[in-house]
């Protein structure tokens, strides 16, 4: 075997190290999960392919989240409505606001997970129906038979207590 | 940033992910995109983290009971060389780590107020193993066996596997079809075998059980006493003395009375590190004897009666109060109370008896705590004995005097309570986890006829049996 390992083995360690931010990105930016899925999975093949263009040593998560950035705004063209409702350039500056936290060490994920366990039962289920279940708000408001306006302000309440506890929880465990 | 400001701008984001916003809207969230770092920044952590709710939902989170994750597609369309792909594959996989499978379903929640539950409880919801409380109502559980189990409230149910649950305490009923024979209800002491049937099951966490085979056949068996019944189409078996027969089944499914079911409040942790023992939990007992021969009292009254009279010798009524102190430990009362419903009676003039004196006695000779509530008798009472002296007082020798408590001439209801240093002692020199109290009237009745008073017991509906309230050490 030589001793330089193969493009292959710098690549699949490139990309283990960053998967993750990269997953945070793009779900940070499409709220659809199986759109934010399918649009990481085509940008990994495009890392993939055109690794051969990755000058080895520079940044590759920002390499990669360009990528991502612009597979985003091609699928965005296509399938309006599984993406925010903001121009590009907002959507690039808040990416951008994205990334530079993401890049900060911080406990957010520990934070989240204590956070989510203090919510009250209620919450939780809405928060489950939203983002994991994938729900349109017509289906939600069907569920828990209220109306799409209260949920949207209910939806909104909760991601900030959440989001208030995320960040006292992060602001004490750092 | 306000918090109202605050609140708005999640509310536009919220919008946004859905593509629900005015032309006008959409431009005012931009612009505090583009112009308000504060602003940017907020939606920047509400989207980050939004992305570790739906993406990190797999390294377990909180919800991730909850989830039902959609298999991932995979859209491997443009060419590359084969083996690369299996490798970068291989390296994704391990990123999506899978879940234990949901083992049932909740179909339907009638009219449901759920308590603390870790399982999500809306009709349609995926149920991993977990806990279920329901406080009111009725919820229908479809076991991926087939088994459906119904819970009736109260009731707190513990998903087990597809084909096991455990009562922890409540009922319900399960119908299992031959899918799923051999699907397993357990309960704290008591473990149910279906073998294609419909069956229900109330139990209490004391390990009180009650097991009514509706249609088809269950085994029942209970690993403490080492015991094994089969049961069938209308046979019960019941631990706990709901029922006359405690373990035999019943023979007939004729002429039977509707089976018994447990409901809260036999033991409960009241505020303060106060704990709540009523009569109702485990051993406890409470009746009363009286001392005409013609007195049928069969100890499943929903009160017992106590009198004084010195007109007539048959009408002297005591009552009997025993307690299952087994769930003390051995701990040290630091204080306690005895507390006592007073019922409307349904016999005697008010007007026949003044301001009525009871007088609380504990038993401390031991060795007469074992009585039993359907054959206590003016014969063979504890502390007690036919004797003129003894019509209301206990034999001095076997207890000690607790307290006392006066009714107002006329008083059909009300709580009445007695504390204090001597009931505290005397509760913790118990040694046998059982204690009788004995309640006496030392008010005589001023012409025959006089009220007989009358304090709920653990068969009553409206009020509450007697109970202590001890705060343990």
């Amino acid at each position: 075997m030589a001793d330089a390992p193969d493009s292959t083995t710098i690549f699949l360690e490139l990309l283990t190290a960053n998967e993750r931010r990269l997953a945070l990105y793009v779900h940070g930016l499409v709220p659809r999960d199986a759109e934010a899925e399918d649009i990481l999975q085509q940008t990994k093949m495009i890392l993939w392919k055109h690794f051969g263009d990755f000058q080895i040593g520079t940044n590759f998560i920002a390499w990669a989240r360009k990528i991502a950035f612009h597979q985003i705004l091609t699928h965005r063209r296509q399938q309006k409505r599984a993406h925010l409702q903001l121009g590009d350039e907002a959507l690039e500056a808040l990416g951008n606001a994205v990334s530079v936290l993401a890049d900060e060490p911080s406990p957010r994920h520990e934070a989240l997970r204590t956070c989510l366990a203090k919510l009250p039962i209620e919450h939780r289920q809405l928060i489950t129906l939203r983002y994991y279940d994938d729900l349109e708000i017509d289906q939600i408001a069907d569920r828990v038979k209220r109306t799409e306006a209260a949920i949207y302000r209910a939806l909104s309440r909760v991601r900030m207590t959440l989001m208030e506890c995320v960040q006292k929880q992060m602001e004490a465990m750092s | 940033m306000k918090p109202e400001d605050r609140w708005a701008l999640y509310e536009l984001w919220e919008r946004a992910r859905d593509g629900r916003l005015t032309e006008d809207e959409q431009r005012a969230l931009e612009a505090r995109i583009l112009g308000d770092q504060e602003a940017r920044t907020l939606l920047a952590e509400a989207a980050l983290v939004e992305a570790e709710l739906r993406h990190a939902g797999d390294e377990g989170l909180p919800m991730q009971e909850t989830v039902t994750r959609r298999a991932l597609t995979w859209r491997w369309q443009h060419g590359i060389a084969a083996a690369a792909a299996a490798l970068v594959a291989a390296c994704l996989v391990w990123f999506t780590a899978k879940q234990p499978a949901p083992v049932a379903t909740l179909v339907k929640a009638h009219l449901c107020k759920w308590g603390n539950s870790a399982l999500p409880t809306l009709e349609g919801a995926a149920l991993r193993p977990g806990t279920l409380e329901l406080v009111e109502g009725m919820a229908t559980l479809k076991f991926t066996s087939g088994a459906e189990v119904v819970l009736e409230a109260p009731v707190s149910l513990e998903v087990v596997s597809a084909m096991e649950c455990r009562v922890k305490k409540g009922t319900v009923v399960a119908d299992v079809p031959h899918s799923a024979k051999g699907f397993t209800i357990q309960t704290p002491e008591t473990k149910v075998v279906d073998y294609g049937t419909r069956f229900g099951v109330s139990a209490g966490d004391d390990g009180k059980c009650l097991v009514h085979v509706i249609e088809g056949d269950v085994e029942v068996s209970r690993p403490k006493e080492g015991e094994t019944v089969r049961l069938k189409t209308g046979q019960r078996a019941d631990y706990g003395g709901w029922i006359q027969s405690r373990v035999t089944p019943d023979q007939s499914a004729e002429n039977q009375p509707e089976p018994d079911r447990w409901l809260p409040g036999p033991i409960a942790e009241d505020r303060d590190g106060w704990q709540i023992i009523t009569t109702a939990f485990g051993n406890g007992r409470d009746t009363c004897i009286q001392s005409g021969p013609s007195a049928k009292i069969t100890g499943k009254e929903p009160f017992f009666r106590v009198k004084h009279t010195t007109l007539d010798a048959k009408l002297e009524r005591k009552g009997y109060v025993a307690f299952d102190l087994s769930r003390a430990d051995g701990r040290v009362a630091e204080q306690a109370e005895f507390i006592l419903h007073l019922e409307a009676s349904d016999l005697g003039f008010g007007s026949l008896v003044p301001d009525a004196e009871f007088v609380v006695y504990g038993l401390t000779n031991e060795t007469l705590d074992a009585w039993s509530e359907a054959d206590l008798s003016w014969q063979d009472a504890p502390a007690h004995d036919q004797s003129d002296a003894h019509h209301s007082v206990p034999i001095a020798a076997d207890v000690v005097r607790l307290g006392q408590f006066t009714v107002p001439q006329g008083s059909g209801h009300g709580v009445f309570t007695i504390a204090g240093a001597p009931l505290t002692e005397w509760l913790n020199q118990d040694t046998n986890g059982a204690v009788t109290l004995i309640v006496c009237r030392s008010t005589d009745e001023t012409a025959r006829n006089g009220l007989v008073h009358a304090f709920a017991t653990k068969e009553n509906l409206r009020n509450a049996a007697p109970m202590l309230r001890i705060k343990f050490r």
